[in-house]
């Protein structure tokens, strides 16, 4: 769509702007690069942002993918890609980064050094192919017909322990008050968290999480 | 701490020594093959000796929560009993045999720069402490070792002891988790997460077990502080009560703006209980930024308050503040504690606290009325207000520099005090320095917590003593100089005595009427816990934990106390 003149409005880098510096560069032009100061007003020029804006949600990106490993990534695609782990991607409720977040999840401060994008992407996409050491979830019943669920750690012969995420409780149980015990082969880790995402905002998230990296901090 | 340390944090218990010929075959078993023969069938075999119905461990149970004030075998309460006395019935020990108190055996634990301060839960044939905010020991009484410790994770802090309820223990870590351990095994039962450790949470008070729950409150470094009630046998959260109110609720009113969404309000000791009014009571901390009072204008409720709260609920039943609106970081975390006296001719169910600001409160527990508050120690802040309550005096709190008595440390802090039914006498560790207060709005500890100001102690160094106040009058009867702040918790017998260790390291025992120093130990550095009484096998022992901690050493503006964290225990006779 459009002309081939100027830099797609849909690339990493047009997404990765503020809507402040995008607002400045359709009202002072990029003189350098042929791109002239268009004389807007003020609200002729937010309803552009927003329009370049809708497109980058509605149209996806043909060129704006996944960050790619050793290339430079906008500051501000990783900002809003923190935003998203913290707001609405819900990742934070269950994932640290850097001491913030919640405990129940793999810490994931120095995620990028372990996974590529690619790998990332991939876990969040199908969260059971590949499950962290000690978030393996298993279902328990109990003698009286409970049946229980949880992340287990520290099994042993006689004891097990499952952790609760809602109540962040880890409880002991003892493998003579079980009737049943199998390991889940699928995670606790929610499917389809990427769904209410646009690709845009995927590739944020993707950026912030690919800037994780132990000399990034 | 980060998360991944949380994560990581073992729990599962370790052997340092057993003590071989003090256990029964089957607690052997139990305790040595959970270590070695882990994996085998042998390990699940022991695992159920120790969780099965015919395990020979004495359960504890309510009723005998309940009855704890006239049982004089044990001491399964942090402060005793429900009340909060830190008084024991038992008179074998008494003021004709005390004289011939002797060591019976030490146990060297591990130092931290909290101090060592755990109040221990003894019974039957075992003594419990905590050490440091992650560990808990259970002593073999017969020889001072260990037969298993638990440890709940590599964070450390200040705690002061341990609950017990059925064959559970409970106890609240340096990062913030109750966790709940057989009391037998050491095996953990259930361990959950109170709240965030790195917003500044802690659990360093003993829970308390009320009915079927456990009761613990935070040590809240900066973030909003409350009361937590869990299922003793679940771990399931039952209740919580916030300290600071939050916007539009009912004591909202009493911070300026948002302020108390930042406000602090710890209640990081241990509470009391009322079984026949239903009632729990506990003190709460200061508010925040600590000396910068104009950012968070109002009385801040509910801060340095008593708090009577439905044990069921977590529902308010009253409040009374100490300090309305405190400049000074006097946190009125003490022990609200419970007796029935005549009181100006008139028999009352009250409460006694011996509050940081330097005022004894005497509270009607019923209702939370004012019947008197006196200062216990030297006080130049208040004038009196309606009822007699002590009132900021207007020239103190208009000022930008404060001088002021008590300093920042109280007239009295945490160390427990101890209440005689028999003398009628609240016995109070105390200390007096002053301290000018600066306020400077723009500093802070860290990010989240602004103090607001400087603290200049006095030239003067710290003195100290224990006061002896007749609650029926509020009148001192005697006091006894402890030859630096007074960081020693008490406790008072039927014996006719009151023990107490202090800043000198002397652990001594009392003339509880008159003062007179009866007998006395030194233990080789300044004292900062309550000693106790329990009998084991018939015969009574006193138990102390010894060691200094940098808050006493850093207010005390005298020579450094040695690091060193041992628990001594004492009897009639020598072993």
């Amino acid at each position: 769509m459009g002309g081939s003149m100027g830099p797609s409005l849909l690339s990493t880098q047009a997404v990765a702007l503020t809507d402040a510096d995008l607002a400045d560069m359709i009202r002072d032009g990029r003189p350098d690069k042929g791109m002239p100061a268009l004389d807007y007003q003020p609200g002729q020029i937010v309803a552009l942002v927003n329009f370049i804006r809708r497109l980058q949600r509605d149209q996806g990106t043909t060129d704006a993918g996944l960050p790619q490993e050793g290339t430079a990534v906008a500051p501000s695609a990783i900002d809003r890609g923190q935003a998203l782990f913290t707001g609405a991607a819900r990742c934070a409720e269950c994932h640290s980064v850097n001491e913030e977040g919640g405990l129940t999840a793999p810490d994931l401060t120095h995620i990028a050094d372990r996974m590529t994008p690619e790998q990332l992407l991939d876990a969040i996409q199908k969260p059971s192919q590949s499950i962290a050491d000690g978030y393996a979830a298993s279902e328990i019943v109990m003698r009286d017909g409970t049946t229980i669920r949880g992340w287990s750690r520290y099994e042993t012969a006689a004891t097990l322990q499952l952790y609760d995420p809602q109540e962040q409780l880890w409880t002991t149980y003892f493998q003579k008050d079980l009737v049943q015990r199998r390991r889940l082969s699928e995670s606790l880790m929610p499917n389809g968290l990427l769904d209410s995402l646009t690709d845009v905002e995927r590739n944020n998230l993707l950026a912030f999480l690919a800037s994780l990296k132990a000399e990034a901090n | 701490m980060g998360a991944r340390d949380i994560r990581v944090a073992n729990e599962i218990s370790s052997v340092r020594r057993a003590a071989t010929d003090s256990l029964t075959p089957v607690r052997l078993s139990a305790v040595l093959l959970a270590l070695l023969l882990s994996g085998c069938d042998r390990f699940n075999e022991a695992i159920r000796a120790v969780t099965s119905a015919a395990s020979p461990v004495p359960d504890i149970s309510n009723q005998e929560l309940l009855t704890a004030q006239q049982d004089v075998g044990q001491w399964i309460h942090y402060s005793g009993n429900y009340r909060g006395t830190r008084y024991s019935p038992d008179t074998q020990i008494n003021r004709e045999n005390v004289g011939g108190l002797k060591l019976v055996w030490k146990y060297g634990a591990k130092w931290h720069q909290a101090g060592f301060e755990t109040t221990a839960i003894a019974y039957d044939d075992r003594i419990y402490i905590t050490v440091g905010g992650n560990e808990l020991i259970r002593l073999d009484p017969a020889k001072g070792t260990p037969v298993w410790s638990f440890t709940a994770g590599p964070a450390r802090s200040a705690n002061r002891g341990a609950a017990v309820l059925g064959h559970r223990l409970y106890m609240g870590t340096a990062d913030a988790r109750l966790v709940c351990v057989d009391a037998d095994s050491g095996l953990l039962l259930w361990d959950r997460i109170v709240d965030d450790a790195r917003l500044g949470y802690r659990v360093t008070g003993a829970p308390m077990i009320v009915k079927d729950k456990v009761l613990v409150g935070v040590s809240a470094n900066g973030a909003r502080g409350f009361i937590d009630a869990y299922d003793a046998s679940t771990g399931k959260r039952a209740w919580r009560f916030w300290v600071v109110p939050g916007p539009g609720e009912p004591g909202s009113e009493t911070w300026e703006g948002n302020s108390m969404l930042t406000g602090g309000g710890s209640a990081w000791l241990t509470g009391t209980y009322d079984p026949e009014l239903d009632l729990v009571y506990w003190g709460t901390g200061n508010p925040l930024p600590f000396f910068d009072g104009d950012a968070r204008k109002g009385d801040n409720l509910y801060t340095n308050s008593i708090v009577a709260l439905d044990p069921d609920t977590g529902n308010l039943a009253w409040h009374f503040q100490t300090t309305p609106h405190d400049l000074f970081d006097w946190d009125g975390v003490a022990e609200p504690i419970l007796v029935d006296e005549t009181i100006n001719g008139r028999s009352v169910k009250a409460i006694v606290q011996a509050n940081r600001n330097g005022y004894v409160f005497v509270l009607d527990r019923t209702n939370g009325e004012l019947i008197y508050a006196t200062p216990y120690t030297r006080v130049n802040w208040a004038n009196a207000g309606p009822g007699g309550k002590p009132i900021i005096k207007p020239e103190i709190a208009g000022a930008k520099v404060r001088q002021v008595y008590p300093g920042v440390t109280g007239g009295s802090n945490w160390p427990p005090k101890a209440y005689s039914p028999r003398t009628h006498m609240l016995y109070i560790p105390s200390m007096v320095r002053g301290a000018t207060y600066v306020s400077v709005p723009s500093l802070r500890v860290r990010d989240n917590v602004r103090t607001g100001g400087i603290i200049y102690w006095n030239k003067e160094p710290a003195e100290g003593s224990i006061e002896a106040l007749d609650v029926r009058t509020g009148g001192i009867k005697w006091s006894f100089d402890t030859q630096g702040p007074n960081w020693g918790g008490l406790l008072a017998t039927a014996g006719g005595l009151l023990f107490g260790g202090a800043f000198d390291g002397y652990l001594r025992a009392f003339n509880d009427e008159t003062g007179e120093v009866l007998w006395e130990f030194q233990t080789g550095t300044g004292v900062y816990a309550p000693p106790t009484t329990f009998r084991i096998g018939g015969k009574q022992y006193i138990g102390l934990a010894s060691g200094y901690g940098l808050m006493g050493n850093g207010s005390s503006g005298r020579d450094q106390q040695r690091h060193q964290a041992i628990y001594y225990l004492f009897s009639l006779e020598e072993h």
